[in-house]
């Protein structure tokens, strides 16, 4: 499987097959909540109060968790979608001030601060899920604090709000309530404030992903100030007579109460915004290593918001770049490659969509911080790709030398043997004509001359399977000759008369010569060639050239391709040069060591 | 004659031996590679050195070798060498420092026992010869220069001249007239811009130099 074959940009790392079925209890119990709330309003639409209203916390909160639980699947390291689920469960909470059962729906009134100190930690703690500065946790905390010390007293005391059931109100005196009322609205006014001041501030401070996050900040803004001014108006009794601006305000506040969770979810999946987040992710994946084959490609992805992102390896051997399942790695257009670098050393490269992530930097970020991670993959796509590529070439040796070993029986088969078998049935006849010596040496002739055909025979397929000269003078004198034999004028470079080269090697190397110089005569329609031949430092470095019309592809000739072979099975190196109309060189490195 | 040979197939070395002696000669020493071939040829001062071209120790030139060897330490000694092949490279090797007395023939040859033995007296007589498959391995070889130029006549004369065959004996393989040889001769001289020569050997040598270099 290779790593562009990964299902989703958002694959789970391994340890998150235990969190799953917690969260699908949360949202059973709260699609359940949300069902059992929902019937009750429907219950009580008689009661006056709007449906549409009443059925909001539900709704809203059932938006929230279902974004929330998804968030936290899909990112179980980044505390967005665990703050999702939080909110929605407290508009859900806050949905229950509808039962009949007073101390549910006292328990709901008390629910109904949260969302606005939830929304608060969440955009402050976007797009990681964490909160990075001391004042963040401040005011988080101070969000968090309104609910017992302002929030719950205020409700307590039983302000004159619209909303007001009675249930909780302990002291019913509404100066004292107007007075808590003020301090509620202004206490969560300041809250805001510093809220927006804050996200503005990272607005302003952050680069490309912040920017991109700022839509995010501020709608976040204006739910808060939304919830804000109603509490306002709610404060100064206007809510209850309605009005337009009471209208506007609730259709702007449900509009982006229900798209604020779906944004934060985006947010934590996409590209993008969830940078900052999906790096720690990236990193803590990184950290739980060994990475199973392909995961790095998945956490990269997953880091980058890029589902077709992807990791090559770099094979310095070959200066290609290879797939984790060691093929070799194909670009398709709008395609961005990002080197990664390790110990200094160019390991590989993240390929990923140049037309979804316009901004280079966090795939360079990314690239940092893979480096170690594939480099370690590298080494073993490095020994998969070479695996295969042994596994290739060892069953085409097996094929050629099938192919030998049947052309050898053909040859016999048709020459040497059947001329045995006439020559024998002629020594027969020999035998028969002793009484008339004009025939016998007639026959004997004609035996003699058989003898001499199937000797040539023999000679001849000799000659093709191990050249006499190879193997009594070495592969410079075998060269030589070939360069002699070549109907063009072939000129031989070499700094020796002798090879001091292992005889395995030196046969490899005489294919090599043999095979180019055919392909120079066959093919390439040269007026004249030149092989070059030198032994340093344990390497053989044969070279041949020719002035033809080039274009010569290594996978055209199955000639070619037996060569390559032959070389990689002899430990060398094969390489082929042929552009159009400008000649051919092969160049072969063969190790004598 | 009296013949030292190098061989190390024994049963090729046997059926050597008795064709030589069968034919009047005496079989002095026979050797089985490259530096006792050498060393009998020293011993035994033979008419004639046979030598085979594969050998033990290495199993690669040591005959050939042997044969330069002793060649260079006496040179009155007249050397053939046989092989199952021949190498023009060889010829050319043999042939170079001084081609009187000097054989380079293909083993199977040995078989046509008349022109063997005529070649064994050649080679003592300090004449040299040449297999026809050296010569026509150079004449395959013509890359477009004057040797292209030459007829199919003058290319059999030519290998017939690399033989070591006079005149006569070319007209007499041929069934031509001696004059017709001496006018293919002069032919091929022409083609190859060589003076002609009366000595037999040397027009081989010239030859094969011409097409070798």
């Amino acid at each position: 499987m290779g790593p562009t074959d990964f299902r989703s940009g958002g694959q789970r790392p391994a340890g998150s097959s235990a969190v799953e079925p917690a969260l699908a209890a949360i949202g059973l119990c709260s699609a359940g909540l949300a069902v059992v709330e929902l019937s009750v309003v429907l219950a009580n639409e008689d009661r006056g109060t709007s449906g549409a209203v009443a059925a909001l916390p539900a709704v809203v909160g059932l938006v929230y968790v279902g974004a929330g639980l998804l968030a936290w699947a899909r990112r179980p390291h980044n505390r967005i979608g665990a703050l999702l689920t939080a909110a929605g469960l407290s508009w859900l909470g806050w949905g229950l001030r509808a039962a009949d059962i007073p101390l549910l729906a006292g328990l709901g009134l008390l629910c109904g601060a949260l969302p606005f100190a939830i929304t608060v930690h969440l955009l402050l703690a976007f797009p990681s899920g964490r909160l990075e500065g001391g004042a963040e946790r401040i005011v988080v905390g101070a969000g968090y604090l309104l609910i017992p010390f302002v929030y719950a007293p205020t409700e307590l005391l039983g302000a004159s709000r619209s909303d007001d059931i009675g249930v909780l109100d302990v002291v019913d005196d509404p100066a004292v309530a107007d007075v808590a009322q003020v301090v509620q609205t202004a206490a969560g006014a300041l809250l805001l404030a510093v809220t927006a001041a804050l996200l503005l501030r990272r607005l302003r401070g952050g680069g490309a992903g912040r920017r991109q996050a700022a839509p995010l900040y501020l709608s976040g803004i204006v739910a808060l100030i939304v919830v804000v001014l109603l509490d306002v108006l709610d404060g100064a009794g206007l809510t209850a007579t309605g009005g337009w601006p009471v209208d506007v305000l609730n259709a702007v506040g449900v509009g982006i109460v229900l798209l604020l969770p779906l944004a934060f979810l985006a947010g934590v999946l996409r590209g993008g915004f969830a940078r900052a987040g999906e790096l720690q992710e990236l990193v803590r994946r990184l950290g739980d290593a060994p990475l199973p084959p392909d995961r790095l490609a998945a956490a990269v992805a997953a880091a980058l918001g890029d589902p077709t992102a992807s990791v090559a390896y770099w094979l310095p051997s070959e200066g290609r770049y290879v797939d984790a399942g060691g093929a070799p790695l194909e670009l398709g257009p709008g395609r961005g490659v990002e080197e990664v670098v390790s110990g200094g050393r160019k390991v590989g490269a993240i390929v990923y969509d140049g037309l979804l992530l316009r901004d280079a930097e966090p795939v360079r970020s990314v690239a940092r911080m893979s480096g170690l991670a594939l480099d370690h993959e590298r080494l073993a796509a490095e020994l998969r790709a070479s695996a295969r590529e042994l596994e290739a070439s060892r069953a085409r040796l097996a094929e050629a030398a099938d192919l030998e070993r049947r052309r050898i029986a053909r040859d016999l088969h048709d020459g040497a043997q059947q001329r045995l078998v006439l020559l024998a049935i002629e020594s027969e006849l020999l035998a028969r004509r002793a009484e008339d010596p004009e025939a016998v040496r007639r026959t004997a002739g004609e035996l003699h001359a058989g003898l001499d055909a199937a000797l040539d025979d023999l000679r001849a397929m000799i000659q093709g399977l191990v050249p006499p000269l190879l193997a009594e003078r070495g592969l410079c004198a075998a060269a030589q000759e070939l360069a002699a034999q070549a109907p063009i004028p072939v000129a031989l470079d070499t700094d020796a008369d002798e090879l001091d080269a292992p005889p395995h090697i030196q046969s490899t190397g005489y294919f090599v010569i043999n095979e180019a110089l055919v392909n120079v005569i066959k093919h390439a329609q040269a007026t004249s060639a030149t092989v070059s031949l030198h032994h340093h430092n344990g390497t053989l470095r044969i070279e041949v050239t020719d002035d033809g019309i080039g274009d010569a592809d290594r996978t055209r000739g199955s000639g070619l391709a037996g060569l390559a072979d032959r070389v990689a099975a002899a430990g060398g190196t094969l390489d082929l040069e042929s552009a159009p109309g400008a000649g051919t060189r092969l160049r072969a490195e063969l190790p004598c060591g | 004659m009296r013949i030292v040979i190098g061989e190390d197939q024994l049963l090729l070395r046997e059926g050597l031996v008795r064709l030589l002696e069968e034919a009047g000669h005496e079989v002095v020493g026979s050797a089985g590679d490259g530096p006792d071939l050498v060393r009998r040829a020293k011993a035994h001062h033979p008419d004639l050195v046979i030598a085979d071209v594969r050998m033990p120790p290495s199993q690669t030139d040591e005959g050939l070798r042997a044969a330069l060897e002793i060649r260079a330490a006496e040179p009155g000694i007249g050397i053939l060498v046989l092989s199952h092949h021949v190498e023009v490279r060889y010829a050319v090797e043999l042939l170079s420092d001084d081609a009187s007395g000097v054989g380079y023939l293909l083993k199977q040859r040995v078989a046509d026992l008349d022109r063997f033995f005529a070649a064994l007296e050649r080679i003592r007589a300090g004449g040299s010869v040449i297999d026809p498959e050296v010569v026509s391995a150079l004449l395959g070889r013509a890359r477009g220069d004057p040797l292209a130029a030459l007829t199919p006549r003058q290319r059999e004369v030519l290998a017939l001249m690399a033989e070591g065959r006079t005149n006569a004996g070319i007209a007499e393989e041929l069934v031509i007239t001696e004059k017709a040889v001496a006018k293919h001769v002069a032919g091929i001289f022409e083609a190859l811009g060589l003076p002609p020569e009366v000595d037999g050997h040397r027009r081989v040598l010239a030859v094969i130099r011409y097409l070798d270099r």
